[in-house]
């Protein structure tokens, strides 16, 4: 059980408090509304490009991260599609240099040519490092705009391509912060041995004066309903072919979500899964098998992927994978398969919020989704689902017209 | 209400630092012999149970051997068949993790409290009587193959084990790398003496950390606390021999859009006076987000997305390394980069107050590291290893406190002359042109 109090500052910006008296650090978690889905098509990268500028300086404070490690502090950020998400852990006395840092740079930064030529730079080397100097690098770059033909999710965070990048202009970045960098827009977590008056007090002493922005409406284009099978087949230099299917599903609010994470992992959430008891252990025709969900705020995907064993035809690998996913929608699940998953994700959630820095990027994301108080209540979310509602979605989501495919075949085949 | 004026321009004062404090784990042995250390603490209703054994692949004489027995513990046992462990592990929603390192192997099992008495006989019969049948060695090793051959192709992967084989010297104790063919040398008769050989109680120890109690301990001693099985009290070490040269590898990938660099030599052991003081002038170089190489060659010349220095402790061996991925068209300027800030700490003093920062930032690492019993855990068995304790993170703090910036001069030109590592670049530099164009 997780205990934490909250409260708002007057320019809107919410504070949620983790009370923990057993550790000698702190960890703040800053939650900024912005994601890659709110980019234009034509200026792509750019959410996580400024993600980046955040630590080039703010307006009082010519370096983030120096006076941070000066207190003993580390940081980090990431960037999605649908959130700008920057954490700290540092000793919980110096917690005042945590707010001092982090309240400047949602107050104001100041932005250098030198520093955005630079961080264009970075990068564009990060692109190549994650994207293109690796084997099966781009399938994210291919599977996502096969997938989404309306919705921003058909880019990836890191951008279309590295020209977006190169391209970003001065003026493109204050207005992506003017617009999105707000006390209105953001959600901040403490977490650590701390008294809730006395981060109260801190949090409106840095943050207080901060001035709210404009409300930023979200109107985006939703997905169509994708009513035909798609199949996108490209050949590359890698060792082994490779399956890669992505079937649309619910938002991460929605209250399917739980069913079908819970889908994703009767079929290819570990060793004892359906896929790969059949398709790698039994039949080997693939090496490795996975599955997923996205967890994206609007409609995300459950994604399948496979690497096929060396010497099978592609073809036959993907008829064998359909035939076993299929079984899901003809009959429900017995009860102890449903008993496993359910446990296994209720154990997964206990172990991924040990640290309080976990916790606290867990709450400030379970505040942005507009409940807060359901990091408490993920085993009971996962207790109700119910064969039948299992086997009911599973016919839903898993229909061929309701997948796109990649098939990602290696030229030594 | 007046607002007191806020200058955002001046840092809050610093609080004196918190100093660490630590305990030393319980020790207990089981009926066997073999020592128990307990980490415990009741906050979250999660236990961790890792063994280890002296089986990594220095103990190994055939390469591959060390990782594939231990991988293949979860491929079937006496009792239990391969499926049989999953699908029974997946049920009670706890995690095997099984890996092997060059001098120890382990076995860590992570399970929430009141399903670790389901577990234990999994647990137990997996160091017991592992079956190592053929047929499901066949299958993981063909998997292993697949998996390493991608990895292969990670400019990053093939430059990390040219480096090792380089510094350490190709089949010695920390220089024997795995080459493809490997996979197909290995039998599943291998693994079955390697087993034998290392996986009993006199080679091993157990470290129990999280919600654990006396029940729990007992029970762990009557699953895990009897002789396992007649045991082949031998082992042998590969040789340490090395002649390591300085010198400059460049490797070939052709179209290759980035280049892997890594940087290094081998370095003194953890039980050497100057080991300590290294921390701290290796942190300054490229330990940490602010160090000289990261504002240097990523932050003003944005080369890369991400340059580190490291030292690895051993037994019997210390590496030293820089890596990073450049740009191709700017492999050349990087290295000259790295030389630079070499030279620089050989030849200029480190100021106070980068020297304070470096400390500071160091200070609350060890904090952060050492925060809850599973990192506690984790922590003490990197030192129980060299003979030391949790004390060794007190003392090791306190000495990096006290390390002055003419030490660091020093200990940077007995140690870090450009002259003196080796050098590997994985890449292709007749990229250049395109890349400027």
């Amino acid at each position: 059980m997780i205990h934490y109090d909250h409260f708002q500052l007057d320019n809107g910006l919410p504070f949620y408090v983790i009370h923990d008296p057993t550790s000698p650090m702190a960890a703040v978690n800053i939650l900024y509304n912005v994601g890659a889905r709110d980019e234009v098509s034509n200026k792509t990268g750019f959410a996580h490009l400024f993600e980046h500028l955040m630590f080039g300086g703010s307006v009082n404070i010519p370096k983030y991260d120096e006076p941070l490690q000066r207190a003993g502090g580390d940081n980090n950020a990431f960037t999605n599609s649908d959130i700008t998400n920057y954490y700290l852990s540092l000793p919980a006395s110096q917690l005042e240099t945590a707010f001092w840092l982090e309240s400047d740079r949602m107050l104001d930064l100041a932005f250098s040519e030198k520093s955005l030529d630079v961080q264009r730079q970075v990068v564009t080397e990060e692109f190549r490092q994650n994207y293109l100097n690796q084997p099966y690098g781009d399938v994210w770059l291919l599977l996502k705009p096969l997938a989404y033909k309306t919705h921003p999710y058909q880019w990836n965070t890191i951008g279309k391509e590295i020209s977006h990048i190169e391209q970003a202009e001065l003026q493109d970045v204050r207005d992506f912060y003017r617009r999105f960098y707000n006390p209105n827009n953001a959600i901040v977590v403490v977490a650590g041995n701390l008294e809730t008056q006395k981060v109260k007090q801190l949090a409106k002493k840095w943050f207080g004066p901060i001035p709210a922005g404009e409300n930023y409406q979200r109107m985006l284009q939703q997905e169509p309903v994708q009513t035909e099978a798609r199949e996108l087949r490209v050949t590359r230099d890698v060792p082994q072919s490779a399956i890669y299917k992505a079937y649309h599903i619910s938002g991460r609010g929605d209250k399917d979500f739980y069913t079908v994470d819970l889908i994703s992992d009767l079929l290819g959430s570990g060793q004892s899964s359906r896929l790969y008891k059949s398709l790698v252990r039994q039949q080997q025709l693939f090496s490795e098998i996975n599955a997923f969900v996205t967890g994206d705020l609007d409609p995300g995907l459950l994604i399948i992927t496979g690497k096929i064993t060396p010497g099978i035809d592609a073809d036959k690998a993907h008829a064998a994978l359909e035939q076993e996913i299929v079984r899901l929608s003809e009959k429900p699940p017995s009860a102890p398969e449903l008993r496993k998953v359910k446990n296994k994700a209720i154990a997964t959630n206990i172990f991924g919020e040990l640290s309080l820095l976990n916790q606290a990027m867990s709450l400030a994301f379970y505040a942005h989704l507009g409940t807060p108080e359901i990091i408490n209540d993920i085993p009971k979310m996962y207790e109700a689902v119910k064969p039948a509602d299992l086997f009911e979605l599973a016919k839903t989501v898993l229909r061929p017209e309701n997948c796109s495919t990649l098939l990602y075949l290696s030229e030594k085949n | 209400m007046q607002t007191p004026f806020l200058d955002r321009r001046k840092a809050p004062s610093l609080v004196k630092s918190d100093s660490l404090s630590l305990n030393e784990p319980r020790k207990l042995a089981l009926d066997n012999g073999m020592p128990l250390f307990v980490f415990e603490s009741s906050i979250h209703p999660a236990v961790r149970v890792d063994i280890i054994f002296d089986a990594g692949s220095i103990w190994q004489n055939k390469k591959l051997v060390a990782d594939t027995t231990i991988k293949m513990l979860k491929e079937g046992t006496a009792s239990f068949s391969a499926g049989a462990i999953a699908s029974k592990t997946d049920y009670y929603g706890a995690f095997f993790d099984l890996q092997a390192a060059r001098d120890t192997a382990w076995i860590s099992l992570y399970s929430l409290k009141n399903h670790l008495p389901k577990l234990l006989p999994i647990l137990k019969s997996m160091l017991t009587e592992a079956s190592f049948r053929n047929r499901d060695f066949k299958l993981k090793n063909s998997r292993q193959k697949q998996a390493f051959i991608t990895n292969n192709q990670k400019p990053k992967q093939i430059a990390r084990m040219a480096f090792n084989e380089l510094i350490f010297g190709a089949d010695t104790a920390y220089g024997q790398t795995a080459h493809e063919v490997d996979f197909d040398l290995l039998n599943n008769q291998d693994l079955v003496q390697f087993y034998q050989q290392h996986f009993h109680p006199k080679n091993a120890y157990m470290i129990i950390s999280g919600a654990i109690d006396e029940n729990h301990i007992q029970l762990i001693n009557n699953t895990l606390g009897s002789q396992w099985r007649q045991g082949i009290d031998e082992k042998s070490m590969l040789p340490l021999t090395n002649n390591f040269e300085p010198g400059y590898t460049p490797i070939l990938r052709k179209n290759a859009l980035q280049s892997a660099i890594m940087m290094g030599k081998p370095l003194m052991s953890r039980q050497d006076s100057d080991y300590i003081p290294f921390l701290l002038l290796n942190t300054l170089l490229g330990g940490y987000f602010g160090s000289r190489l990261m504002t240097n060659i990523r932050e003003d010349k944005g080369y890369t997305y991400g340059i580190n220095s490291q030292v690895m402790p051993m037994r019997h061996a210390t590496a030293f390394t820089i890596s990073t991925e450049t740009g191709a068209a700017v492999t050349q300027n990087a290295l000259k980069e790295i030389n630079l800030e070499l030279d620089r700490l050989r030849s200029e003093i480190v100021s106070n107050d980068e020297l304070e920062l470096v400390k500071n930032y160091l200070n609350g690492s060890y904090l952060r590291a050492l925060d809850g019993v599973f990192n506690q855990a984790e922590r003490f068995r990197s030192v129980y290893d060299s003979g030391l304790n949790m004390q060794f993170y007190i003392e090791s703090l306190k000495r990096i406190q006290e390390t002055t910036a003419d030490e660091l001069k020093s200990l940077a030109n007995k140690y870090l002359d450009p002259e003196t590592m080796r050098i590997v670049v994985v890449g292709d530099e007749q990229q250049k042109e395109e890349q400027i164009q």
